[in-house]
């Protein structure tokens, strides 16, 4: 399943996160400070969007970096790390959707958040993948199933 | 789901966790006290994180009064906001009734999609909700009436979230499994007839079938959620598949994994018509899956029913192979990872069709003039992944998880290869030992020369014009040792580390099956440890593969008790000395020669020089060893208990020789670092005397305990060494004259009298505790008295 995810900035603090496994406070905790001591040196490597992996405790993370910030995707057992690089290009577009009018800033995506968890809602279900392209997440998010879907895929 | 605190930062720079609280001052994670009042602060605050709550100037309990207010009040402009407000924090089950009431009183699309998103997110406290209560009552109705809605989006949005949310219960299940088998039953029927009819589908639309694959896939993420395996609802869920929503049909392809996993062969037979590439479902009912999750999906299912005892399990198998040549790396990959389940005589007989691009062929596989084998396939498929996403010209974004994935293949693949192919003993079964080489008298001649990216783009260009390679070469060799210098160029090109430890992995099980040509290899791998920028996590991966590696080949022993020494030697401070021992441990069971090379090893790393800077990393790394030496010492040797001498020869006690010359030597050794070293040296190496002397013969029990009792004892640190020596003297001294009492006893009769045989038991179970102090777990046989003991301890027993 998809375990979770999480969004920081470039100091490493987190500005959004989201559990869809079953973790305590401290095995929370015990993962991020694992996930910020095995990425780390890597950051720099994730300009221009580039997507890294790293690999602890059978969790498979997929970094990558957008505007001001770095988005992780954790996953396990058939979410391998080719799975997760392709969910995070949907991620990567809402939040640079949601950020559009003043590009992707730390401040601008917190207070784009209430838009962005219904984003996320439509891409990741209960740890499982649903919707992959933009255009369903942008009309789903906003009850607008009837929309036409343009043939153009992410 | 999870707690709903969460902590504030990922980390602070240097790696320790540093929170930040709702003040935004800094706190660092070595104050406990602070730690404390912080995680209680952010229990209450129910922000995703402390950090983000410093940013926000809401609180949760204001944003949960407002919203109660404007509910109350009807207030729906205020009701949006406060809900938008609240998606920074986490809800609980109170929420409930405000949002089915929010629900109820709202009819604009952003509000409702809000108040929804929230209802999916306390669905993890579904099991504490009561079934009869006034908003679960409500709840129901509600998805009711939407369902009769004539806004498709309503519909949807309600059933996937009512179906999560809803408490389990006879009534409540009955009515929204009626609603989706109701859809589900719609829309297998004529569009047409159904356009005329009233019912679900609202007649007002111009895109009847767009309407239908979305309620489809509605409801197949609400029986993801709720319904998984119902009987009714088997032939519309297989019938999904066909789905015209790419998102409705994966659904549905997990789904019928679910029933796959309880019926095999009747989901098999089901299935078996939407095979995308076999012959007889051409132009029939064969799927063209769009959505590549969907593809993996169904390769996952096919994996399940080809490993099953079902007819059509070859078919399904085919299919797997098939999808090796999708031409989307994500599908291609997950279905070589779902083939690695198999057995490798399976896949190495295997064979992957031509694929022929028709009307009927789906667009997202290569083409395939010729028919190759699996493994070529493959191989090529690997190949042209890493040739492409190392070269610098032509990497993507994705390229990293490529090649790490690619990487893992292959070590996989050839795991599994090796496995295979390595001699096995007719009797066990087991992996033969092999004949061991001393690895300094074979020349390192070969070298490996790592590809330019014009050599990498040839290479890349004879691969796709000469596929059927694979055949040509001998069976012997591992089939994916021509990555061999595409992996290795990983190591020097590729800066993520994650990547470097795939493709290290990927070279421990590339190493020939022969010690002669894994020189080559033992080079790689030394010349690793001499880069000082790799970090030491690495190595431990690096060496817990090589692990693996000797237990599956046991003839690698020598090349890797060899990259042992290295390991200690060049970079002490990256060393794992635990993974160590287990990896020794291993290869003493591997028989006499074995075991003299690992003393070997082991002497020859206690006698190395050390580097100055390097000395307190290997003080430590000395103490793990030689308490190793301890535990493993009188297996190394052959010296036992059965050693004792029998009653019959009087004059065995007299006798202080050892005759064990391997045993002597680590004796000797042990006893000068128990004199000559710093008093943590000497405090391990007493006590590995100690559980050598327990173990051993009494001529040896007696060379210890003279040993111990004449130690010098002026130097610093003694008063540490000197609890641990005569705590042992002590044993030993017990051992000796207790032993010595009941060999008389024994010596004047043939039995012991109850009271003699009683004591003897007493004295057995004291000092088996107090030797069992010195052993992690010591062996249930062990009997301190030697063997004589054993049958009046029975008894007594």
């Amino acid at each position: 399943m998809i375990n979770n995810l999480l969004i920081t900035n470039l100091n490493g603090n987190i500005v959004f996160s989201k559990y869809y496994n079953i973790l305590t406070e401290e095995k929370q905790i015990e993962f991020e400070k694992l996930t910020y001591q095995f990425t780390k040196d890597e950051w720099s490597f994730a300009k221009g969007e580039k997507h890294l992996v790293t690999e602890f405790s059978g969790n498979k993370i997929v970094f990558t970096n957008v505007g001001d910030l770095m988005i992780f995707l954790c996953g396990s057992n058939e979410y391998d790390e080719l799975a997760l690089s392709e969910i995070i290009f949907p991620l990567m577009e809402t939040i640079k959707e949601v950020c559009k009018k003043k590009g992707v800033t730390e401040a601008h995506f917190i207070e784009q958040i209430p838009k962005f968890v219904l984003y996320l809602d439509e891409i990741i279900q209960k740890g499982q993948i649903d919707q992959t392209q933009i255009e369903s997440i942008l009309n789903y998010s906003a009850l607008k199933h009837d929309q036409p879907i343009k043939k153009e895929t992410i | 789901m999870n707690s709903p605190e969460s902590n504030s930062s990922l980390a602070s720079s240097n790696g320790n966790i540093i929170t930040t609280p709702a003040n935004g001052s800094v706190t660092a994670a070595s104050s406990t006290l602070n730690q404390n009042s912080i995680l209680v602060e952010l229990c209450d605050s129910k922000c995703s994180s402390a950090y983000l709550q410093s940013k926000l100037s809401t609180t949760f309990d204001s944003v949960k009064a407002s919203l109660k207010e404007a509910t109350d009040k009807k207030n729906s402009s205020k009701i949006y906001t406060c809900l938008q407000n609240l998606t920074y924090y986490k809800v609980d089950k109170d929420f409930l009734d405000m949002l089915v009431t929010i629900i109820t009183i709202s009819d604009e699309k952003k509000t409702l999609r809000l108040a929804y998103y929230f209802l999916n997110e306390i669905s993890q406290f579904k099991h504490l909700f009561n079934t009869g209560s006034a908003e679960i009552k409500n709840l129901i109705n509600i998805f009711s009436k939407e369902q009769l809605h004539k806004d498709i989006s309503r519909k949807v949005i309600s059933l996937k979230t009512t179906a999560t949310v809803a408490p389990n219960d006879v009534l409540i299940d009955a009515n929204i499994l009626e609603v989706i088998s109701g859809i589900l039953r719609k829309v297998g029927e004529d569009v047409d007839k159904t356009q005329k009819k009233k019912g679900f589908f609202s007649r007002g639309t111009n895109d009847l079938g767009r309407e239908r694959s979305l309620l489809q896939y509605a409801c197949f993420v609400a029986c993801r959620n709720r319904f998984k395996n119902s009987p009714s609802l088997f032939m519309p869920i297989i019938e999904g598949i066909k789905c015209s929503d790419p998102v409705g049909a994966r659904h549905s392809i997990s789904l019928t994994f679910d029933y796959a996993v309880e019926k095999p062969s009747t989901v098999s037979e089901s299935t078996k018509r939407f095979l995308p590439l076999l012959k007889a479902n051409k132009g029939k009912e064969a799927v063209n899956l769009q959505d590549s999750f969907a593809r993996r999906n169904f390769i996952k299912l096919a994996g399940h029913l080809a490993a099953a005892n079902v007819p059509e399990s070859k078919d399904f198998f085919q299919h797997i192979c098939q999808s090796v040549q999708d031409n989307h790396y994500a599908v291609s990959f997950w279905a070589i990872q779902t083939l690695i389940k198999f057995p490798w005589s399976k896949l190495e007989q295997a064979i992957i069709e031509p694929i022929i691009l028709d009307n009927d062929t789906p667009n997202h596989f290569d083409i395939l003039p010729n028919q190759i084998s699996l493994v070529t396939g493959i191989c090529n498929k690997i190949k042209i992944a890493l040739t492409t996403h190392t070269s610098s010209t032509t990497t993507t974004s994705q390229s990293n998880p490529i090649i790490h994935l690619a990487c893992k293949l292959v070590a996989l693949l050839s795991e599994s290869y090796v496995k295979s192919a390595y001699p096995k003993d007719n009797k066990t079964q087991l992996p033969i030992i092999g004949d061991w080489l001393d690895l300094d008298n074979i020349p390192t001649t070969t070298t490996i020369v790592i590809p330019t990216i014009i050599q990498q783009q040839q290479q890349q260009q004879q691969l796709q014009q000469q596929p059927n390679n694979r055949d040509k070469d001998s069976k012997d060799q591992n089939p994916f040792s021509s990555l061999t210098s595409i992996i290795m160029s990983c190591l020097t090109i590729s800066p993520s580390i994650s990547i470097r430890i795939q493709a290290l992995k990927a070279l421990v099980w590339l190493c020939p099956l022969d010690l002669k040509q894994c020189q080559m290899y033992r080079e790689t791998f030394k010349n690793l440890l001499l880069d000082p920028y790799h970090p030491g996590f690495l190595f431990k991966e690096l060496y817990m593969e090589m692990y693996k590696r000797v237990i599956a080949t046991p003839v690698l022993s020598p090349m890797i008790l060899s990259l042992i020494y290295d390991w200690i030697d060049i970079v002490p401070p990256k060393v794992d000395t635990n993974l160590i021992c287990q990896t020794l441990r291993v290869i003493i069971d591997f028989g006499l020669e074995a075991k003299e090379k690992v003393l070997a090893t082991l002497f020859k790393i206690l006698d190395r020089s050390v580097h100055p800077d390097f000395r307190v990393v290997n003080l430590e790394i000395l103490k793990d060893l030689i308490r190793f030496l301890g535990d493993v010492a009188n297996v190394l040797t052959f010296e036992s208990q059965s050693l004792y001498p029998t009653v019959s020869s009087s004059t065995a006690l007299k006798s202080l020789e050892i005759s064990n010359q391997s045993l002597n030597s680590i004796i000797q050794r042990l006893e000068q670092y128990a004199i000559y070293n710093p008093w943590q040296l000497r405090m391990e190496s007493v006590d590995a005397l100690g559980k050598i002397a327990f173990q051993s013969s009494t001529s040896v029990r007696i060379h210890i305990y003279n040993f111990l009792s004449s130690i010098p004892n002026e130097s610093h640190g003694w008063t540490c060494v000197k609890s641990n020596t005569s705590l042992i003297c002590n044993i030993l001294d017990q051992l000796l004259t207790k032993r010595t009492k009941f060999l008389t006893n024994l010596k004047s009769s043939p039995t012991l009298t109850e009271q003699q045989s009683k004591e003897l038991s007493q004295d057995h179970h004291n000092l088996l505790l107090q030797i069992s102090i010195f052993f992690e777990q010591l062996p249930n046989d062990f009997l301190p008295f030697g063997f004589e003991s054993k049958l009046f301890i029975n008894k007594q027993k």
